[in-house]
């Protein structure tokens, strides 16, 4: 069986899936809204978003502070299922 | 640490470039710079005025790429302080760093060895007060701008997007 090979960003750390564009959607925040909440610069909210930088355990405790949610709720290694359908199936079942 | 606005790293400083047009100013500062440097020295020995010109539009072109980097957000990447930077800015900055200081190496290594050779074989070397300053501001140039011409290189695009 071939081995799954993990997605890598650009400066070769493995890519951490994030729910970063839905959550700022969500809330009708801006890159700089959310960048100046939580002390980076509004690229590097782009980076994360892209999927470009992976952040370190402080900014990803800040950000799950500031959203009020778990950071596994923000952060995973496989990508994220849409939050639709997550919703849609937890109503259902 | 709390993050309050005191401390919060500074916003993106100067003109955002695409990455084409970075990697162009960063041709431009060192092309240019060797190219006038050259172009200089055949101008000297054949006294030719045309080639003089030469030497002024490569000069123009060495201040235009090194203005370019110097007043856009690369500059202000590789060379603000720790305080200013947030933490990707930081690791961008040190990886700069790490790659400039091999090319830099580099670069030191491979001219300690053309010398050698060149004083055993009668290749040339610089010999005058000028062509001694031609080289003395070469590597000055390649020391105050290697950081910021490796991030300009290596920063991918990202839309401005606020």
């Amino acid at each position: 069986m071939k081995k799954k090979e993990a997605a890598h960003t650009s400066n070769g750390a493995m890519t951490i899936h994030n729910r970063l564009p839905v959550l700022r959607a969500e809330r009708g925040l801006s890159r700089q809204d959310l960048a100046d909440a939580v002390g980076v610069n509004y690229q590097t909210i782009g980076y994360l978003e892209r999927g470009d930088y992976s952040p370190s355990l402080e900014l990803a405790f800040r950000l799950s502070d500031y959203f009020e949610l778990p950071i596994e709720a923000i952060f995973a290694r496989e990508p994220f299922k849409p939050l639709s359908k997550e919703r849609y199936h937890a109503a259902a079942g | 640490m709390n993050w309050t606005k005191q401390n919060l790293p500074a916003r993106t400083v100067g003109p955002s470039l695409t990455r084409l047009r970075r990697r162009i100013a960063v041709l431009a500062t060192y092309l240019g710079y060797s190219a006038m440097v050259g172009v200089w020295y055949m101008a000297s020995f054949y006294q030719s005025a045309g080639l003089f010109i030469l030497v002024i539009m490569l000069a123009i072109v060495t201040l235009s790429g090194f203005g370019l980097l110097v007043t856009s957000w690369v500059w202000h990447a590789a060379n603000a302080p720790e305080s200013n930077l947030d933490e990707r800015q930081q690791r961008v900055r040190d990886r700069a760093y790490l790659h400039s200081y091999q090319a830099f190496a580099g670069v030191i290594t491979l001219a300690g060895f053309y010398a050698a050779l060149a004083w055993d074989n009668g290749w040339w070397l610089p010999t005058t007060w000028n062509q001694v300053q031609a080289v003395m501001w070469g590597v000055l140039l390649l020391a105050l701008t290697l950081p910021a011409a490796v991030v300009a290189w290596t920063e991918s695009d990202l839309s401005d997007d606020r």
